[in-house]
């Protein structure tokens, strides 16, 4: 009986058809594919991406160069210089961040009182050269303004006391 | 009508339920009460940003450094601190309770529920309470019994707030039920953690709400001696008890949508006839 029943299969080729209708059945699916660079898949709020600093509303940048970023690091890869400006408010000259150095832990983001430094929803940020990724303050702010929408957002997680 | 300001931005955003009550007072008044809220949203904050206890205690750290600042006089540059100076020297208040709201919120960086009631409870009366106490000071309210009554508000809206803040917690394996009461009545904390809703749990929060609600009787029976410019310090008792009320309809189960949801129209009904009976 079983003899029968395999040859009646290899005669009609019921697995080949089987298996073209679970190919075809596919056609109909919703794709679980992306289009890469125009579709990109969702990703955490938490997400530690590309580095930016951030201003408040009124224009002013944050960081107030308390360089508890920089004592953090555990890649070493933030290097800040700073002196009090002509108001007298203390800024910083120089904010560097290697990003080759950095493993993207986001301690700096977690030791920053006035949550200036941030790790941002971006990680498309490759380059052609090394140098490219060293970042100094300009690039860090420009990100900044590029991202704070989405920063702020990623920031509001909101617990019922305070 | 002009723009909010950056701290009452905040205070609109992170701790909505006091931002109504700011809405009561003067517009010299709510300014620093946003900054009072703002100061207070960024030590609570300090627990819930950080993976590592030791950068929560930074953080606190440098709000302490930044008192220490504005009560040496020295000018402040970042928009929160600026405006808190500027309200500290308005408003001429107390250093001691700003010290006490930072050593409380040490005890979130022990990661460790309270042993019983009574620890729950002064953690509440140390970050809650001079909170309320430092607005009754902004809304000219000095006298003793003032204070006591602020104090009782401040408990029982920390109470009703953790209670609220169950789900909050759990989601970060964070538990601020007292650890005696969660034994006695049997309740299996890392199934709260993954499952929510556990048995135990409703008579846990009930212990809770019951204590928070002793509190809000207290603060009310003192009604008499507050004055009615001081009032927008004193609303937040008019949501514990709207809150408390709701957690009670709930069966005591924080995980409830009704306890989550913030209570929407029915808090500003609550507030408003608050304030037109100038009571809270």
């Amino acid at each position: 009986m079983s003899f029968m029943d395999r040859a009646a299969r290899t005669i009609f080729l019921s697995e080949l058809i089987s298996g073209l209708g679970l190919t075809f059945r596919y056609m109909f699916r919703p794709k679980v594919t992306l289009n890469y660079p125009y579709e990109k898949g969702p990703i955490s709020p938490r997400f530690r991406g590309e580095h930016a600093l951030r201003r408040y509303p009124n224009g002013e940048e944050r960081c107030i160069a308390c360089k508890l970023c920089e004592a953090i690091c555990p890649a070493q890869a933030i290097t800040i210089e700073a002196e009090p400006r002509a108001d007298g408010s203390r800024r910083t000259t120089r904010y560097d961040i290697d990003m080759v150095k950095c493993i993207y832990c986001g301690y700096c983001q977690e030791a920053c009182p006035v949550d200036a430094i941030v790790e941002g929803p971006n990680f498309e940020f490759s380059t052609e050269t090394r140098e490219e990724l060293l970042y100094d303050k300009d690039r860090l702010l420009a990100n900044g303004d590029r991202w704070e929408s989405e920063i702020a957002a990623n920031l509001a997680a909101e617990a019922p006391y305070r | 009508m002009s723009e909010l300001s950056h701290c009452a931005r905040q205070v609109r955003r992170f701790d909505n339920d006091r931002f109504l009550c700011t809405l009561f007072a003067p517009p010299a008044e709510r300014e620093a009460l946003s900054a009072l809220y703002t100061f207070n949203i960024e030590i609570a904050r300090a627990r819930e940003l950080v993976r590592e206890a030791m950068l929560a205690r930074m953080r606190l750290q440098w709000w302490r450094d930044v008192l220490a600042g504005i009560y040496a006089g020295q000018r402040q540059r970042e928009p929160v601190a600026a405006a808190l100076a500027e309200a500290v020297m308005r408003f001429d208040l107390s250093r001691g309770h700003f010290e006490r709201l930072i050593d409380g919120r040490e005890f979130d960086c022990e990661d460790r529920p309270p042993a019983n009631l009574d620890d729950l409870v002064a953690y509440g009366e140390a970050t809650a309470a001079p909170l309320v106490k430092l607005s009754a000071e902004v809304c000219a309210a000095r006298e003793d019994r003032v204070v006591d009554a602020a104090g009782d508000v401040g408990i029982a809206w920390a109470l009703t707030g953790l209670i609220r803040a169950v789900p909050f917690h759990a989601r970060a394996k964070r538990l601020y039920l007292p650890a005696a009461l969660n034994r006695r009545h049997g309740l299996d904390v890392f199934a709260m953690f993954e499952r929510g809703s556990s048995p135990g749990l409703s008579s846990v929060v009930a212990a809770v709400s019951a204590r928070a609600r002793e509190h809000l009787v207290r603060a009310r029976a003192m009604r008499a001696e507050v004055p009615a410019h001081a009032l927008p310090a004193f609303l937040p008792a008019t949501l514990a008890d709207l809150y408390l009320r709701r957690i009670a309809a709930a069966d005591y189960d924080p995980f409830d949508e009704r306890v989550r949801s913030s209570a929407g129209a029915g808090r500003l009904l609550a507030l408003l006839s608050a304030r037109l009976r100038r009571r809270y």
